[in-house]
């Protein structure tokens, strides 16, 4: 706990930053960046995907765009679900849904406890 | 100097104040997430933590009150420290002249990044988010008309670290939903 009162030394970490970042091509910087997670990203909201997917199932695209489509949503539940930031009767659909997508794309359906 | 901080979280009504207090506050670590991972909170203005409710949860959500300490030793200030703007807007630099003036500068992520190195201690970053489309104008403007100051509030409080800024007395101040 001691050194969480260490005041934050901004010239070091600035070395730090900058010998890290010039040390990187652009690609691997753009890996690392891309490595920290999907904060801050924009992404598609779960109603977008949802008329994605209703879109998608209408469509019958094919296989590899519903594999494609279910990983996106997939990530998507798995940080909206357990926050508890969907009201449950949505979250209930796109449960659904995404079994459905999994059975139709052949990919083994994912637990209650998963999602 | 001790700030009151507001959190506008969706209302489910299943949900008691006392979960939601003993629950919360709510950790963003996704898409909106935009000044990294946190808990996130409007500062001062009760009227932004309702803009929230009303646009993104449709008028059914519950906003949450609490209190903490704020100095820039334990936060990173990009709306009122200069020095701490100025520094950041170094290493943002850095980052798009390795990265080229065609590749978008990811925030959060290069936030991120910083707060992996541990010298970048800080509790709590604080920022007023301004839209880049349809920015508003800016309403006070000095007489000439060719200066102002930018008086638009969306600012906002990602606490990382809740002990480090003293977080406490969080409760449920109010309900909205039909």
């Amino acid at each position: 706990m001691a050194t969480q009162n260490i005041k934050p030394d901004l010239n070091a970490v600035g070395k730090q930053f900058s010998a890290f970042v010039k040390g990187k091509t652009k690609d691997e910087l753009l890996a690392e960046l891309q490595a920290m997670g999907n904060v801050g990203a924009a992404g598609p909201s779960l109603e977008q995907m949802l008329v994605s997917l209703d879109a998608l199932q209408a469509q019958d695209q094919g296989l590899q765009k519903t594999q494609a489509f279910f990983g996106a949503l997939s990530d998507q539940l798995t940080q909206m679900i357990p926050r508890g930031d969907l009201p449950p009767s949505v979250a209930k659909r796109v449960y659904e849904a995404a079994i459905a997508l999994r059975k139709a794309a052949n990919l083994k359906p994912q637990t209650e406890s998963e999602a | 100097m001790k700030l009151k901080i507001y959190q506008t979280i969706r209302y489910y009504p299943e949900q008691t104040e006392e979960a939601i207090k003993v629950g919360g506050p709510i950790h963003c670590n996704d898409e909106l997430a935009w000044l990294g991972k946190g808990h996130c909170f409007w500062d001062t203005s009760l009227e932004n933590a309702h803009w929230w409710g009303q646009v993104h949860y449709q008028n059914q959500y519950v906003v949450c009150q609490a209190e903490m300490d704020f100095n820039w030793d334990t936060c990173f200030d990009l709306l009122g420290c200069v020095a701490h703007r100025a520094w950041f807007m170094e290493q943002i630099q850095l980052v798009k002249a390795q990265l080229g003036p065609q590749t978008p500068v990811p925030i959060a992520q290069v936030l991120e990044m910083l707060f992996a190195i541990p010298e970048f201690n800080f509790g709590a970053i604080r920022a007023n988010g301004l839209p880049v489309a349809d920015r508003p104008p800016i309403e006070s403007v000095f007489p000439q008309g060719r200066y102002g100051i930018d008086l638009y509030n969306r600012t906002q409080i990602c606490i990382r670290n809740l002990q480090k800024v003293n977080f406490r007395n969080f409760h449920v101040l109010a309900k909205v939903y039909p």
